[in-house]
């Protein structure tokens, strides 16, 4: 069972260096991994989805009002982002791209280079969401 | 009753409009809207407020920003979060507050905000 995940996982990984990598660039596209946290069986459940959106929004809104915000902050950014963007909640991917992008400008370093990735989502959320609810529905295929 | 000074700072202008319109129509609040967060300091400077809403996520500048500026100025000023980002359930789950500082998840029923700003300018 623990090979077939593997592969499973490998397909996938493979899915978004084909979409979302290629059209978003490294930082935005290389989400597999850190976002989507494939887990056979109860990943695409949307109710479930949406309560863990809520909960791992608490780490950023926090780090934001502390006026903390760091590297690892603006990739639970982008979790939510996709999260969101899974659910077809379009305002909230917006939110999420704001929010990333501001910081992203004061970061400098890589993450400035990570701007007008942000940028593509705030001009075409609706592109982003269809990358995402695709990957949502190849999940769905396995 | 002495008058309080909202100050309420969010790029969304129909959510500004809205608060100002429910909480003057008490009689008990006067509301300066800001809907550019870079000019949140310079509204705070001229309107002197009692307490503030702050919307999170704001092109430019973020709550958390706004929240580091006024606080440098108005040590102890009394804020209430307002974010989009999470569920009303969410929130409630954690007693409307994150790290001690109160939140409020829009959509925000009138009733509700008038209820949280008034335990919070009591606290």
């Amino acid at each position: 069972m623990q090979i077939a995940n593997e592969t499973i996982q490998q397909e996938i990984a493979a899915t978004f260096n084909n979409g979302l990598r290629l059209r978003y660039g490294d930082v935005l596209g290389s989400l597999y991994s850190e976002v989507v946290r494939y887990r056979a069986g109860n990943f695409m459940d949307i109710d479930e989805l949406r309560t863990e959106l809520d909960t791992e929004a608490v780490p950023v809104l926090r780090d934001i009002l502390n006026n903390k915000v760091q590297p690892p902050t603006l990739h639970a950014i982008r979790s939510l982002m996709i999260g969101c963007a899974i659910t077809g909640d379009r305002d909230a991917v917006l939110r999420w791209a704001t929010a990333g992008l501001n910081r992203a400008r004061q970061f400098g370093g890589e993450w400035a280079a990570t701007v007008p990735q942000w940028e593509s989502v705030q001009n075409d959320p609706g592109r982003f969401i269809l990358y995402a609810r695709q990957l949502k529905y190849f999940l769905q295929q396995l | 009753m002495e008058v309080k000074r909202v100050l309420v700072v969010d790029d969304e202008v129909t959510f500004t409009s809205l608060v100002k319109l429910n909480l003057e129509k008490t009689g008990q609040f006067t509301v300066r809207e800001v809907n550019d967060p870079l000019k949140a300091l310079t509204a705070a400077r001229e309107f002197k407020p009692d307490i503030a809403l702050l919307d999170v996520i704001m092109p430019g500048k973020d709550g958390g920003q706004v929240l580091a500026e006024l606080r440098a100025e108005f040590t102890g000023l009394p804020v209430i979060f307002v974010t989009a980002t999470m569920t009303q359930r969410g929130l409630h789950q954690r007693d409307d507050q994150i790290n001690g500082v109160p939140f409020i998840a829009k959509p925000v029923e009138a009733k509700k905000l008038i209820k949280r700003i008034e335990e919070v300018l009591e606290d």
